[in-house]
């Protein structure tokens, strides 16, 4: 009795990580055995098991097409997350400002970024300036949507104590409204974790480095195995950061609700 | 003193809120608003405080800001702050020195008792505590002016009355201007000076009326004659109304 919520604790999150393997298995050996019968044939779809030999039989060209992936997607989110609180910061700040800026905020994130991303190499170039561009662009509407949408959504009678304390609007903003946000903006940091990884892929296609030069150059030898295993490890870096990113929230939010599932 | 005059504050779509208002509060007096929800009880408090605007009329308040305490219904503590920084904060946001504004939170929270809460956060509190730590902050300013928005509605029988004599204590020796806002007759008279019933939507006053219990409240006194009889006068008033 006096143990039970902590067990039930424990069962919890033992199923928030098992839980998901559970279709992940069945999926996986499914396809396994279909293709393995020749039912599905191995160009259109490779067994998981030569998704996992190609890994490990070309590492040096799958690690450094992860690290280079990995480095532009960083980079392209950090850029991401400390301009779009930036620019959340001062939208909150002011109705006028909000007024004048926030729908162009919005039709940023309206503009097909695939469109785009042959611009960004006439502009920057081929290499990594044009990836960080792409990962960014993708990435920054949710940081900014959900920052400014936590900003304004503080609780009436906290605004009202702060109002009463006499406080000023800067620290109204920085004392309440922040701290208030905190949840929706780690939720929307965690959103573009998994976009910015979309966002340098995109660009890879156009600049040809990276996780996304190396699916471009798959699809074109009809390597269907490698554009797996690359798609793969893309995955794997997007849950990286969503865990990171995860941590980081449960460490700053312990006595806040998060605002989203997950 | 404050002063009501022609004060009336509605809210059109509903028709609720404060009807046209006459009221005086002296200073050091312990005034309790009672009346059925929606006849403006709590937008009374908030015109006094400054929060909402009146529709018609004026409110005369000779304190400043700075000079009030404004205890909400929900303890309305910052979660992300521990109790001592809950309790700093009207102070650090007037710029007091922060050795000063922890020694000066420090002395309310010992004053409520609530000192080994320092630390704590306010997810890790009861009711009641997160109750003190609520009047500590609104102490913590020295407040001419206290406003009460049914404070100890959300507690447990046992923690309203031993809250509430703590609290008229503090009255004593403070002296303060408070005017609260409850739902509970037994309550509003036993601990006031004076009771002011509203009745209908938009509220108007039906009652005004200055009680003499002595400075220092006991239980005992909820059981006296006199106490009771005016007990079943408010419970009449309130009735007539809800009909």
């Amino acid at each position: 009795m006096f143990f039970a919520p902590e067990r039930g604790y424990e069962v919890k999150n033992t199923g928030t990580v098992l839980f998901p393997l559970v279709p992940l298995l069945l999926i996986t050996g499914l396809s396994e055995i279909l293709v393995g019968a020749g039912i599905i044939p191995k160009y259109l779809l490779p067994a998981p098991s030569r998704v996992l030999s190609v890994l490990i039989e070309d590492p040096g060209t799958f690690g450094g097409a992860i690290l280079e992936t990995a480095k532009a997607s960083g980079l392209g989110l950090l850029i991401s997350v400390v301009l779009g609180l930036f620019i959340a910061l001062l939208l909150s700040f002011s109705s006028l400002i909000r007024k004048m800026f926030y729908p162009y905020a919005i039709f940023f994130q309206t503009v097909p970024i695939i469109a785009i991303a042959p611009l960004l190499v006439i502009w920057l170039g081929y290499g990594l300036p044009t990836v960080v561009a792409s990962s960014f662009i993708v990435s920054v509407f949710p940081v900014i949507a959900n920052s400014v949408t936590g900003l304004l959504s503080t609780e009436p009678i906290w605004l009202d104590l702060f109002q009463l304390m006499d406080a000023s609007r800067f620290q109204t903003l920085f004392r309440l409204r922040f701290p208030a946000a905190l949840p929706q903006i780690f939720s929307g940091f965690r959103i573009a974790a998994g976009l910015a990884v979309i966002g340098a892929i995109v660009g890879e296609f156009i600049a040809g480095t990276g996780l996304g030069g190396l699916v471009d150059t798959a699809r074109n030898q009809q390597r269907v195995d490698r554009v797996f295993a690359a798609v793969l490890l893309a995955a794997i870096l997007g849950i990286l950061y969503f865990g990171v990113l995860a941590a980081l929230s449960r460490i700053f939010l312990l006595d806040q609700k998060e605002s989203s599932n997950e | 003193m404050i002063r009501l005059q022609s004060v009336s504050r509605i809210f059109p779509k509903t028709n609720t809120g404060l009807g046209v208002t006459n009221l005086d509060f002296k200073e050091g007096e312990w005034v309790t608003l009672l009346g059925p929800s929606g006849c403006g009880k709590s937008t009374l408090l908030r015109l006094i405080a400054g929060l909402e605007q009146v529709s018609e009329g004026a409110v005369e308040r000779p304190h400043p800001k700075e000079h009030i305490g404004f205890v909400f219904q929900d303890s309305a503590l910052l979660p992300w702050l521990t109790v001592l920084e809950n309790v700093t904060l009207p102070l650090v946001l007037k710029g007091v020195p922060r050795k000063e504004a922890i020694g000066l939170a420090e002395r309310e929270l010992e004053r409520l008792r609530i000192q080994s809460y320092a630390k704590s956060k306010s997810h890790e509190l009861s009711g009641g505590i997160r109750m003190r730590v609520s009047l500590a902050r609104a102490l913590v300013k020295a407040p001419k002016l206290i406003l009460l928005d049914e404070p100890f509605a959300a507690l447990d029988e046992p923690i309203r009355i031993e809250l509430g004599l703590e609290l008229r204590e503090l009255f004593q020796a403070l002296r303060p201007t408070i005017v609260m806002v409850t739902h509970s007759i037994t309550e509003a008279l036993w601990l006031s000076d004076r009771v002011v019933v509203f009745q209908g939507q938009p509220g108007r006053v039906v009652l005004d009326e200055a009680l003499d219990l002595g400075a220092v409240r006991t239980l005992s006194q909820r059981g006296d004659p006199r106490f009771l009889e005016m007990v079943e006068r408010c419970f009449s008033l309130l009735k007539g109304g809800m009909r």
